[in-house]
């Protein structure tokens, strides 16, 4: 049986995976297997795989978003004001993920109708979005006259937290979306070759500005699911979330400059990250050493990827 | 007789089963203006390019002045004063004239610039044409006066021969003459031309010596003094055209698909033609000449004055997608920027004009995808491993029946054809053909834009002449067609049988 | 036919018009608040934005040859660390800015490393760069701000003021540096070279250009500068803080596109970078005497860089639209 470059890609992480999962059950073999660990491990990637399963569509196309964690600071506090203000807490959610949704659409019609490069409108809507964040929170967290249903979102249900129900509901419609739909065939063909893509007929302009807009959903959402898990909103949630959403979708198989990639190798390489992580907290390193690392792994992903193309010849 | 500067001898070029040159041998006579003519697909630019060090000749050997020379890149070439003035103009639009003509040839002392401005630079572009202010950006430059910057670069490089690959595709006549004017001087000054163009009326007045290629082969190198007429040149260019293969399609003059009436714009100047049910029309002229261009403001790419209707429905299309439901499908000119894409399947690609056959209501269906993939593969023969193979690796040709494919999926009433087997083996041009001739006998129509003589003659009906923008004369194809009258015709020769 | 008139480049037509708008912003704030147009606080403007200033050049020659450099935020926070851990080891405060200039020189050639040899795109590169970098910092001093007293003797860089206490030191530095770019830009082949690279890069390497050894060159200046501007925060704060350079690459980012830096390349000017500098640091500043809060500066400092970058790929698309009707005009002239 033949190998795709997809398939290999997703073998190799695979295979990453479990490396990294002993590495982790070697170091601390009763609290790496432990029901509350995994749990953690899972709740704290949701965030990750579905804002990425996003951010996975965005890089197809070619493009960048670097905004996620802008907006999804944003979302969270907005949300948090809109239940403070005595909107209902439900309708507080769905208003701050259309801020979002808004945000991402703005991007990528900017983007797609002006042929911009994608990261610097993107870096514009990051600082626009945080700074309506920081403003909305006083520069702090609003913690203090949220009503009491706040954390309804985030709460465990029969065990189960439910950002880990989220995040493998909004996976599995992503990866359907990736699989299945035509759209997705046109992000490909668009990350691939734009010129073919729009002498082709397909249009670009609706296609990357809904690309951005789901982002932008995902990401708002994230920032919603957050503030209710933790029953608090921080203006200064997901610092560097962009980057983990990026390296989680090229360690997934996704090629940086557009065209290739898919959600389920988003999934793995999340997971990966998420483990890392974890790993790295066991081991007693702050977040910014973590960084350090995250910071070589994003160019080692993107290494993998540009080798494993290069051997396999489909 | 003057010495030789540069002699080619037994210079060979292969690429994959196809010979781009065989046997290539003649010389070039320093200080001499030497023309370099012959069909698209004559062996030109593959010669050119082996001059230049661009590509590694497959045998023979090139002395530059008396000794060896295999450049290994194009710099290497320039620096061994052999300059090249290509199509895409190598110029930095941001920066001054002065700029661009010394760049890379600096003075410096530790790093700083010398304080006095280069002389030789003044010097150099004031001998060309001292109507450039050295001091202008290149941006407010227009073609005519960015070529005479490169010029004066080469000069400035110290450049021995300089090679002019088609210098006035985008020239006005005024502009034309002040370049031959220029031509005339650089010759004063020792330097050789290298010149190729197919526009017979300016090799006439311009060159020393002119050598023909043809196939690859080289058929003659003559002094001008030994070349009678325009006709005998083209004679040599064309050899015997075989027109092989042509059967009349079933055309129906009656129905009218698409009625183009004064398309202009920035290249074209009015051009109207009709095109009628059941017929290939065909667009042939040299570079330049705006086969492109016609075809790009037919499928609503480009912008345009002038009206294009499409049988059944109104409105200019402006855009790919209104063509596409309007049934006009193109098959574009380069085929790796706009006609695949490279990194996905065949599958992938197939559908890509008309996802609604493999689809319903935009759910894909990947049983569809491939099936389809397959279909098309059987019925025009794409040889390849499977569907699911990446376009990248397969070969001109194959890529090229993708393209088809993609087109064919979306049902066009008109299939318009750019350069379709551009690049494509003997083989697989046969099998295009094959299929255009299938598509038409089908119902449809197809606008066939080509460069090369047989494959128009093999295959339209009716045969539309451009040169310079310009629909000259629509002629209706026989057996026994005059090619020697296309060949003027597309040259910028005035046709006389009206 | 000779060009009648001045023969400006666009770049320095739009520095004029920047300067125009530095010239209103200032009319405006001074009518809001009479404290703005203040000696004191106009030499507060320049001490506040030393970092900028310095890599702004730097930064507008990298975006200019068509790269870009993100880590410059991480680098300062990087070389301040260092050069806090360098004095307390005992390194002598003056001498100890030497290894760290070294650093940024090196950090420089990672990111080229990254960048041309691994062929990642710049901007995940410098990304990747900034992540390391600000991390190490953190890591390095245990997100411990170093005030040792060793750390101290720099600060007599930001205390100093010449002129009878009237102008600090920094606007010498700043000139100094601007000056030097400058000179780097227009007299040496440096400015030449970014701006042919960054607009035809094959006509570059025909004319002998290396490409690889200028990207290198950019990107240490790069580096070398943030880790100056590393260093002059430590004498500002008087210690070495993990947290500075936050937010700047941001900020010298939208300072080089105000100012006309073209973010495809081969367009735009030091001097552009520099004028840019000092409008955002203007309406930053005016913001903050009319009591704005800080974060509605950050969402206004991002619009105005959207707005930066629409309106100058506007300008390019009219006159790319220009420049094919005028060439129509002349083709149908000729039929």
């Amino acid at each position: 049986m033949k190998l795709t470059a997809d398939g290999l890609q997703n073998l190799t992480i695979l295979g990453i995976f479990i490396v990294i999962c002993v590495v982790g059950f070697l170091l601390e073999p009763s609290l790496f297997i432990s029901s509350a660990n995994i749990s953690n491990i899972l709740v704290s990637t949701s965030s990750t795989i579905i804002t990425a399963s996003g951010v996975t569509l965005v890089l197809i196309t070619g493009n960048l978003d670097l905004s996620v964690g802008g907006v999804g600071a944003m979302a969270g506090v907005l949300f948090g004001l809109f239940a403070k203000a005595g909107v209902p807490m439900g309708l507080s959610a769905v208003l701050a993920v259309l801020c979002g949704m808004l945000c991402g659409f703005l991007s990528g019609l900017i983007i797609s109708a002006l042929n911009l490069p994608s990261f610097i409108i993107s870096l514009a809507f990051k600082y626009i979005a945080g700074g309506i964040a920081l403003i909305g929170a006083g520069g702090a967290i609003i913690s203090a006259g949220l009503p009491g249903n706040i954390g309804h979102l985030g709460r465990v249900v029969l065990g189960i937290p439910l950002p880990i129900v989220y995040a493998i509901v909004i996976f599995l419609i992503f990866m359907f979306i990736q699989n299945k739909t035509v759209f997705a065939s046109q992000c490909y063909a668009i990350g691939s070759n734009m010129g073919a893509a729009k002498l082709s007929g397909i249009g670009t302009v609706r296609v990357v500005s809904t690309v951005f807009m789901l982002t932008g959903i995902l990401a708002a959402f994230t920032g919603v699911v957050i503030t209710a898990r933790f029953s608090v909103a921080d203006s200064g949630v997901l610092p560097g979330f962009e980057n983990d959403c990026i390296i989680a979708a090229v360690l997934g198989g996704t090629d940086i400059n557009g065209g290739r990639g898919t959600v389920f190798g988003m999934i793995i390489g999340a997971l990966i990250v998420g483990v890392l992580t974890n790993i790295m907290n066991m081991l007693g390193l702050r977040i910014y050493t973590q960084n350090v690392v995250k910071g070589v792994v994003l160019v080692l992903a993107i290494v993998l990827n540009n080798t494993i193309r290069k051997k396999v010849k489909v | 007789m003057g010495e030789y500067i540069l002699e080619m001898k037994n210079i060979a070029k292969y690429f994959a089963g196809v010979k781009a040159l065989d046997d290539v041998s003649f010389n070039i006579v320093k200080g001499s203006c030497h023309c370099l003519v012959g069909e698209n697909g004559a062996g030109k630019s593959t010669l050119i390019k082996i001059l230049t060090g661009a590509h590694p000749k497959t045998k023979g050997s090139v002395l530059y002045n008396k000794k060896e020379f295999n450049p290994t890149g194009t710099r290497e070439a320039m620096q061994a004063g052999i300059g090249c003035l290509f199509q895409e103009l190598n110029v930095v639009e941001q920066l001054r004239v002065e700029e661009n003509i010394c760049l890379g040839l600096e003075e410096t002392r530790f790093g700083v610039l010398r304080g006095k401005s280069n002389t030789k630079v003044f010097d150099v572009l004031r001998r060309i044409d001292d109507t450039i202010d050295p001091r202008q950006y290149i941006e407010e430059l227009s073609v005519a006066k960015r070529q005479v910057v490169e010029m004066a670069k080469a000069l400035a490089m110290d450049s021995n021969v300089i090679i002019m690959d088609e210098p006035t595709a985008s020239l006005s006549e005024e502009e034309v003459r002040r370049l031959f004017e220029i031509i005339a001087d650089l010759k004063k000054q020792g330097i050789t031309i290298l010149y190729i163009s197919h526009r017979l009326e300016e090799i006439m007045k311009l060159a020393d010596y002119i050598t023909v290629l043809r196939d690859g082969k080289h058929i003659a190198t003559r002094p001008i003094s030994e070349i009678e007429s325009r006709q005998e040149l083209i004679q040599m260019m064309t050899g015997k055209v075989i027109v092989e293969g042509y059967i009349p399609n079933a055309a129906d003059t009656s129905q009218t698909l698409i009625e183009a009436r004064g398309i202009s714009n920035r290249k074209l100047k009015k051009v109207s033609f009709d095109l009628h049910k059941g017929e290939i029309l065909g667009f042939y002229g040299l570079v330049g000449s705006g086969k492109t261009e016609i075809a790009r403001a037919i499928y609503g790419v480009d912008d345009y004055e002038g009206e294009v209707v499409v049988k059944g429905s109104l409105g200019k299309s402006r855009s790919a997608r209104r063509s596409l439901q309007k049934g006009v499908a193109l098959v574009p000119e380069e085929r790796r920027t706009q006609g695949v894409c490279t990194s996905l399947s065949i599958a992938s690609n197939t559908p890509m004009m008309n996802y609604k056959s493999v689809s319903e209501k935009g759910i894909l269906s990947k049983m569809k995808q491939g099936r389809l993939a397959r279909e098309y593969m059987k019925a025009i023969g794409i040889a390849c491993r499977n569907e699911n193979q990446s376009v990248m690796y397969l070969s001109g040709g194959n890529q090229q029946k993708v393209v088809i494919a993609k087109c064919l999926n979306a049902s066009p009433q008109v299939l318009l054809l750019d350069e379709p087997t551009r690049g494509v083996d003997v083989g697989a041009k046969q099998e295009i053909y094959a299929i255009i001739r299938e598509l038409v006998k089908k119902g449809c129509s197809a606008i066939v834009f080509s460069s090369e003589l047989p494959e128009i003659l093999g295959l339209c009906d009716r045969i539309g002449l451009l040169y310079d923008g310009e629909l000259k004369v629509i002629l209706q194809n026989t057996a026994d067609i005059d090619s020697e009258r296309i060949m003027h015709i597309v040259t910028g020769g005035v046709d006389v049988e009206r | 036919m000779k060009q009648k008139g001045l023969n400006l480049s666009r770049s320095v037509r739009q520095n004029i018009v920047l300067l125009a708008l530095i010239l209103v912003e200032m009319v405006l704030f001074t009518i809001m608040n009479g404290r703005f147009l203040t000696l004191y606080n106009l030499m507060n403007i320049v001490r506040q934005n030393v970092p900028n200033v310095i890599i702004a050049g730097a930064m507008a020659l990298v975006i200019i040859s068509g790269a870009i450099d993100l880590s410059v935020g991480g680098v300062m926070a990087l070389s301040a660390v260092v050069y806090g851990k360098l004095c307390v080891w005992g390194v002598n405060s003056w001498l100890a800015i030497v290894p760290v200039l070294v650093l940024g020189v090196f950090i420089g050639w990672v990111n080229k490393f990254i960048s041309e040899t691994l062929g990642i795109p710049a901007i995940m590169a410098t990304l990747a760069t900034w992540l390391a970098s600000a991390g190490l910092a953190l890591t390095l001093c245990q997100a411990i701000p170093i005030s040792d007293p060793e750390v101290k003797p720099i600060t007599v860089l930001n205390a100093t003021k010449l002129f009878g206490g009237k102008i600090p030191l920094a606007l010498f530095i700043s000139v100094f540096f601007v000056a030097v770019f400058l000179f780097l830009e227009k007299r040496t082949l440096l400015g030449k070279y970014a701006v042919s690279i960054g607009g035809n890069a094959n006509a570059a390497i025909f004319s002998g250009i290396n490409v690889r050894r200028m990207r290198l060159i950019y990107f240490s200046m790069c580096s070398v500068m943030a880790c100056l501007a590393g260093i002059w925060q430590v004498a500002r704060l008087g210690s070495a803080d993990p947290k500075i350079g936050t937010g700047m690459e941001f900020s010298v980012l939208s300072a080089c596109i105000l100012g006309g830096v073209n973010i495809k390349g081969g367009e735009g000017s030091v001097l552009g970078a520099v004028i840019g500098v000092y409008l955002l640091a203007i309406l930053t500043n005016g913001m903050q005497m009319m009591n704005i809060d800080d974060f509605y500066q950050q969402v206004v400092i991002g619009i105005v860089l959207l707005g930066a970058v629409l309106i100058n790929q506007l300008g390019s698309m009219y006159a790319a639209r220009k420049a094919l009707l005028t060439v129509g005009k002349k083709a149908a002239g000729n039929a």
